[in-house]
């Protein structure tokens, strides 16, 4: 049988198609598998919720520091808490919706709490309490409580809560100490503020 | 979000596979077709792998609705193609019984299967779609499609069906 004829029979071209096919089926297959799972692309970008001053920010009174720069976070270097007397910083620092457009939630979440001057310390403290509060006054986080004593009791996280566009709501902080508190005794709290985007 | 969600580059590699699909039916059916017929067909999925390639490479430059636009076109010529070869068959060739066959087994079911993935990516992307349109086309579909099979295997049962209409008529 001559080579031509071989080449031209229907066989012939079905095989050559359908190798031709997978070849094309799969390379496809391939790029498009590569776009899926393509590199991902990370953009810096200014964050929605940011800590901004409140009218209790300054350094004597919370003393809050490290937000200027990208509001993504802060410490406080000055709460006090006094023996029996409530202390409150109504405005410690603020939580700013930048978003222009959409409303962001926020939660609280307890991070970890130090004693400072060992296990003694905790009961030197009635409670640390830190709370949201809505412009118009009304507070939407109070449940989240640290209380002294034998131990620490900390705060599970709180559900989280929505802050319209363009509004900026105050963190508030009260102190209350035990009587007779020794002088001085300090914890370290680190809380963390997650924001749904 | 982005998980399982389909990308408009998905059109054209469902383009591409009907287009190797065609390709290999017209080359089993070559008495019927001009020669060409089935190497057109792999050029023009040849030509939807460098649509891919493109596409992969301006990913970032072309936006998300440029990219639906020129790959929902890439499918549309495809299933063109499908419904030409059809109309083809019937009209010019005028073989009614592979033209049927062809609507069902070729034509109807990938008509569906484009119209359930135009509908899911678009469903994802946030436009409302009904969903007993969904499942009423896809019983119809499955309906066609084994009548078309069954066509497709045994063109007797054609003859047979017809016959027994004659007989009834004359009865």
């Amino acid at each position: 049988m001559e080579i031509r004829k071989v080449l031209f029979r229907k066989e012939m071209k079905l095989v050559t198609l359908l190798l031709t096919s997978l070849l094309i089926a799969t390379a496809s297959a391939t790029v498009y598998y590569s776009l899926v799972m393509g590199p991902t692309r990370v953009q810096t970008a200014a964050a929605s919720i940011k800590f901004v001053a409140g009218d209790d920010s300054g350094s004597s009174y919370a003393g809050a520091s490290g937000y200027t720069t990208d509001g993504t976070w802060v410490r406080f270097t000055n709460l006090k808490a006094y023996p029996n007397a409530t202390v409150t910083y109504e405005q410690a620092i603020n939580l700013s919706n930048t978003d222009a457009s959409n409303a962001h939630s926020v939660r609280f979440r307890s991070k970890s709490i130090t004693n400072l001057n060992g296990s003694a310390t905790s009961g030197n403290f009635t409670r640390i309490a830190f709370l949201l509060v809505a412009p118009n006054g009304a507070k939407q986080i109070t449940s989240f409580n640290y209380t002294g004593g034998v131990s620490w009791s900390t705060p599970s996280t709180t559900g989280y809560i929505s802050i319209p566009a363009n509004e900026e709501w105050a963190i508030r902080v009260e102190t209350l100490a035990v009587s007779g508190a020794t002088a001085n005794v300090m914890v370290e709290i680190e809380i963390y503020v997650d924001v749904r985007e | 979000m982005a998980g399982l969600e389909i990308l408009p580059e998905f059109f054209a590699l469902l383009s591409i596979d009907v287009f190797l699909l065609l390709s290999l039916l017209t080359c089993l059916l070559e008495e019927r077709f001009p020669k060409a017929v089935p190497y057109i067909y792999q050029i023009a999925a040849l030509i939807g792998f460098g649509h891919l390639l493109v596409s992969r490479e301006f990913f970032a430059l072309f936006g998300e609705y440029m990219r639906f636009w020129y790959n929902f076109f890439y499918l549309l010529v495809a299933l063109g193609n499908i419904i030409a070869i059809n109309l083809y068959l019937a009209v010019e060739k005028e073989l009614w019984a592979l033209a049927k066959a062809w609507s069902g087994v070729v034509t109807f079911p990938i008509t569906l299967i484009s119209v359930f993935f135009v509908s899911n990516y678009s469903y994802l992307q946030g436009a409302e779609f009904p969903t007993l349109m969904l499942q009423v086309g896809l019983v119809i579909s499955a309906t066609i499609m084994g009548v078309g099979i069954s066509v497709f295997l045994s063109p007797d049962l054609l003859n047979k069906f017809r016959r027994r209409k004659e007989v009834n008529q004359w009865k």
